[in-house]
C-alpha cells in the first residue's frame, strides 16, 4: 500500500503535466464547440446549444457531404498510395547494397520537411502557367496544352493527393523496412526449400511476420492525414470551388480567417469523434482475427 | 551589539529597496507587439526603436514579434487575457472586432493637441476616422489599388494609349492576347479574397454606392444585383476566358506578381506594397501605375486598406504610448517602414524625404488619389460576417463562375443571400 501512493506521487507531475497541457486544452476546445466563441465579440461569449453544429452541417454555401467525400477521398488515396509505394520501397532497401545508406537518406529527406513548405514547393511544381511538371510533360511531348493542375476542380485533389505521398511514402518505407529487416532469414530459406516463389513467400512468409507493423503504421498514417490540412492549404486554400476543402481546411478558415473559434472547435470536435470511431473499428476488426496488434 | 544589528539590517534593507527597484529610475517600459512580423521587418522596427529610446532617455520599448501566420489571433489573446502590451499595430480587417472587444484606448483627448495630424494625408485622416467618431489608431501606411503596367511589354505589342475607362481596358486586354504564344492580358486575382480586387474592378460600373459601404446603392440595392454589375459580371468573365492564363484562378498573390514579372500577364490590379515585390526584378522604366480604369458611372471607387498603431486599453503609460506612435508616423521613420513595404505612407513628408516615393510609380497613386473622379468608400469590415464573405463564399463563388460551373446570376444570389440584402 505503501509503495503504491510512492508510485502515484511519482508520477504526479508527468501526470499533471499531461492533464495541463493535452486534457484540459481537449476540454477547453470540447467547451468552445458549444459556445458563441468569435474574436469579433468577445464581450458574447456564451453557450448556444448546438448551433456551431447545425451551422457546420446546413451551411447552404458548403455542403458538410462535400467536406466530408472530400475528407475520405483525401485520405483513402494518400494511404493506399503511401503505403504500396512505401511497401515497396522498403521491398528494394531491404537487402543491403553500396550507398544503401546515402541513398537511404535522400529518399527518407521529404519526411523532415514541414508540410506548408512542401505545400509551396508542389505549388510551384504544379503551377499551370510556370511549373515544371508541365514544362517537361510538354517537352517530351506526353501534353500539348498546360494542365491546370490547381485550378481545374475535377484533378485538383488528385495533384495535393501527389504531393502528400511524396511526403508520406518514407514514413512507410522507414516503418516497414525497420519491420522487413526483423524478419528472421531462416523463414525464407525454409519457404525455398518447401518450393515456395516470391510472391508466395510475400504473402505468406514477409506480409504475416510484418502485419503487426502493417496495422499499427496504417492506423497512425490514416489519422495523421486526416489531420495534415497544411499541404492542401498552401497549395489550394481548399479550391478552386471547394474541391480541396476537407474538414481540417475548413477548421484552419474558420479560426484563422474568420475568427470564429467556436465553429473551429465543432470542426475539432466532429474530427476527434470520426477519428475515435474509426480507430475502435479499425482495432476490433484487426483484433477479430487472432492478432494482438497495437 | 545593537548598533550592529541594527546597521546590518539597515544596510540589508537598502540592498532589498536597490534590487526591487525602489530607487531605480522613472523609467517607463513600453511593450509594443506587431502582427506583420518578418525577420527583416523587426529589424527596421528595432533600429526605429533603437532611435526613438536614445531621443527619450526614459523610455524603453519591448517589441514582441508573434510569428505573421497566428500573429493577430496571439496578439489579441495577449489584450484579451489583459497581458501587458501598451502599443499594437492593427490592421484594417480586424480593428473593428478590436474596438468592438474594448481593446483600443481611446486616443481623442491625446490627438486633440496633436499638431502632426496635419501632416497626414486626406487618405490617412479618412482611414483614422473609418471606425466611427472616436479615435483609436493612427493608420501608418495605406494600400489603395491602382493598376500596374508593363510599358515596355505594351510597346512591343503596339500598345501605345493607356485603357481609362473599362471598356478600353478590355478591348486592350483581348488585343494583346495571343494563348498559342503564351501572351495573356491580365494578372487575375484567385485565391486570397479575390473580392477586395474584384469589388474595386467591377463597382465603377455602378452608380451611386454609398460611401460607408459599397456593396450597396444609395437605394438600398446590392451592387451586384444591378445592371452595372451585370455588366461587369460579363466582363470580368470575358476577361478571364480570353485574357487570363485560365491557371489564374488559383492565383494568389506570388503568382500574380510572378505574371507580372515574366510579362505573361502585363496588366495588374494591385496595392503599392507590389511595387516592392517587383522592383528588384524590374528596372522602373519597364512598368508603372495608371489610375483604375472608369466603368460607366464616371466614378473610381476605391478603399483605403491600411495598417495603424493602436495603444491597449489596459496600458498604464498611454501617454507614452502616444508619444511613440507619434515618433513612428514621423516623416523620417514612416518613410523608412514603408520602404520596406512599399506601401504609401500616410506623412505628407515621406514622400519628400524619401527617394523611393519619388518615383513615377508612386506619383501615379498620388495622381489616382487626387483625381477629382476618385471617390473613396469602404467594405463592411465592420460586419463579422466579412471575413467569412472573403475568404469563402465569395471566394467559391466566383471561382464557379469563372469556371463556367454557374452563371453570373447565380453568383450575385449567393452573394446577396448571404449579406442578406
Amino acid at each position: 500500500m505503501r509503495t503504491d501512493r510512492w508510485y502515484l506521487l511519482m508520477i504526479l507531475p508527468a501526470l499533471a503535466f499531461i492533464c495541463f497541457f493535452i486534457f484540459y486544452p481537449l476540454f477547453q476546445g470540447g467547451v468552445m464547440a458549444f459556445q458563441n466563441y468569435n474574436l469579433f465579440n468577445l464581450k458574447d461569449i456564451r453557450f448556444i446549444g448546438l448551433e456551431n453544429f447545425k451551422s457546420i452541417f446546413f451551411n447552404k454555401n458548403i455542403s458538410f457531404g462535400l467536406i466530408l467525400f472530400n475528407t475520405l477521398k483525401w485520405t483513402i488515396l494518400s494511404l493506399v498510395l503511401q503505403f504500396l509505394l512505401g511497401f515497396l520501397l522498403a521491398m528494394m532497401l531491404r537487402k543491403p547494397f553500396k550507398g544503401r545508406s546515402v541513398y537511404c537518406g535522400f529518399v527518407f529527406y521529404p519526411w523532415a520537411l514541414c508540410g506548408f513548405a512542401i505545400g509551396l514547393i508542389w505549388s510551384w511544381l504544379f503551377n499551370g502557367q510556370f511549373g515544371v511538371i508541365n514544362d517537361l510533360l510538354m517537352k517530351v511531348g506526353i501534353i500539348k496544352e498546360n494542365i491546370g493542375w490547381l485550378s481545374n476542380p475535377k484533378i485538383s485533389m488528385y495533384s495535393v493527393v501527389i504531393s502528400n505521398v511524396w511526403y508520406g511514402v518514407p514514413y512507410f518505407g522507414i516503418m516497414l523496412l525497420a519491420a522487413l529487416q526483423s524478419v528472421p532469414s531462416e523463414l525464407y530459406e525454409a519457404a525455398t526449400l518447401d518450393g515456395c516463389s516470391g510472391l508466395q513467400q510475400l504473402f505468406h512468409v514477409t506480409i504475416p511476420y510484418i502485419k503487426p507493423t502493417i496495422i499499427s503504421t496504417v492506423l497512425l498514417r490514416s489519422m495523421w492525414i486526416v489531420n495534415f490540412p497544411d499541404l492542401i492549404y498552401a497549395m489550394t486554400n481548399g479550391g478552386p470551388v471547394n474541391s480541396t476543402h476537407i474538414l481540417g481546411t475548413m477548421m484552419i478558415n474558420k479560426v484563422y480567417k474568420e475568427f470564429d473559434y467556436g465553429q473551429g472547435s465543432a470542426y475539432g470536435v466532429i474530427i476527434m469523434v470520426l477519428l475515435l470511431s474509426y480507430a475502435v473499428i479499425y482495432l476490433q476488426l484487426t483484433k477479430s482475427k487472432g492478432e494482438d496488434t497495437v | 551589539m545593537k548598533k550592529t544589528i541594527a546597521l546590518f539590517l539597515a544596510v540589508v534593507l537598502i540592498l532589498s529597496f536597490a534590487a526591487t527597484g525602489a530607487f531605480a529610475d522613472d523609467k517607463v517600459t513600453l511593450t509594443f507587439a506587431e502582427t506583420m512580423t518578418s525577420p527583416e521587418r523587426t529589424l527596421v522596427l528595432e533600429k526605429a526603436i533603437e532611435t526613438f529610446e536614445n531621443e527619450h532617455p526614459n523610455i524603453k520599448v519591448e517589441l514582441v514579434s508573434p510569428p505573421y501566420e497566428s500573429a493577430e489571433t496571439k496578439v489579441a489573446s495577449m489584450l484579451a487575457a489583459g497581458q501587458e502590451v501598451d502599443i499594437v499595430e492593427i490592421r484594417d480587417n480586424t480593428v473593428g472586432s478590436w474596438i468592438n472587444n474594448g481593446f483600443l484606448y481611446q486616443l481623442d483627448e491625446l490627438v486633440k493637441d496633436w499638431t502632426g495630424k496635419d501632416e497626414l494625408i486626406d487618405a490617412a485622416l479618412l482611414a483614422g476616422a473609418s471606425m466611427g467618431d472616436a479615435t483609436y489608431f493612427i493608420p501608418q501606411y495605406l494600400y489603395v489599388k491602382a493598376l500596374m503596367v508593363r510599358t515596355d511589354i505594351l510597346e512591343k505589342l503596339g500598345v501605345t494609349e493607356m485603357p481609362t475607362t473599362t471598356d478600353e481596358f478590355l478591348a486592350v486586354c483581348k488585343q494583346i492576347t495571343d494563348a498559342s504564344k503564351g501572351q495573356y492580358a491580365f494578372a487575375l486575382r484567385g485565391i486570397g479574397s479575390p473580392c477586395k480586387t474584384t469589388d474595386i474592378m467591377w463597382a465603377t460600373e455602378v452608380p451611386n454606392l454609398r460611401l460607408d459601404n459599397f456593396y450597396l446603392t444609395e437605394d438600398g440595392t446590392f451592387y451586384m444585383d444591378t445592371e452595372g454589375g451585370r455588366k461587369a459580371l460579363k466582363d470580368y468573365y470575358e476577361l478571364f476566358t480570353e485574357c487570363c492564363p485560365p491557371d489564374s484562378v488559383n492565383w494568389g498573390y506570388n503568382d500574380q506578381i510572378n505574371g507580372f514579372v515574366s510579362g505573361i500577364t502585363p496588366f495588374l490590379v494591385q496595392d503599392p506594397d507590389a511595387v516592392g515585390s517587383v522592383s528588384g526584378s524590374l528596372s522602373p522604366d519597364q512598368y508603372t501605375a495608371i489610375p483604375m480604369p472608369l466603368g460607366a458611372s464616371g466614378t473610381r471607387y476605391l478603399d483605403y486598406g491600411y495598417a495603424g498603431l493602436a495603444v491597449a486599453a489596459n496600458s498604464e503609460h498611454p501617454a507614452e504610448a502616444f508619444e511613440f506612435i507619434k515618433y513612428m508616423i514621423s516623416a523620417e521613420v514612416n518613410a523608412s517602414i514603408c520602404e520596406f513595404y512599399g506601401a504609401l505612407p500616410v506623412n505628407k513628408g515621406a514622400y519628400e524625404s524619401s527617394e523611393m516615393f519619388e518615383l513615377p510609380v508612386y506619383k501615379a497613386w498620388a495622381d489616382e488619389m487626387a483625381d477629382e473622379h476618385t471617390v473613396f468608400t469602404k467594405f463592411p469590415l465592420e460586419d463579422p460576417r466579412f471575413t467569412e464573405y472573403s475568404s469563402t463564399v465569395h471566394l467559391a463563388a466566383i471561382q464557379s463562375y469563372l469556371l463556367g460551373q454557374s452563371s453570373a446570376e447565380d453568383m450575385i444570389k449567393t452573394c446577396k443571400d448571404f449579406w442578406g440584402y
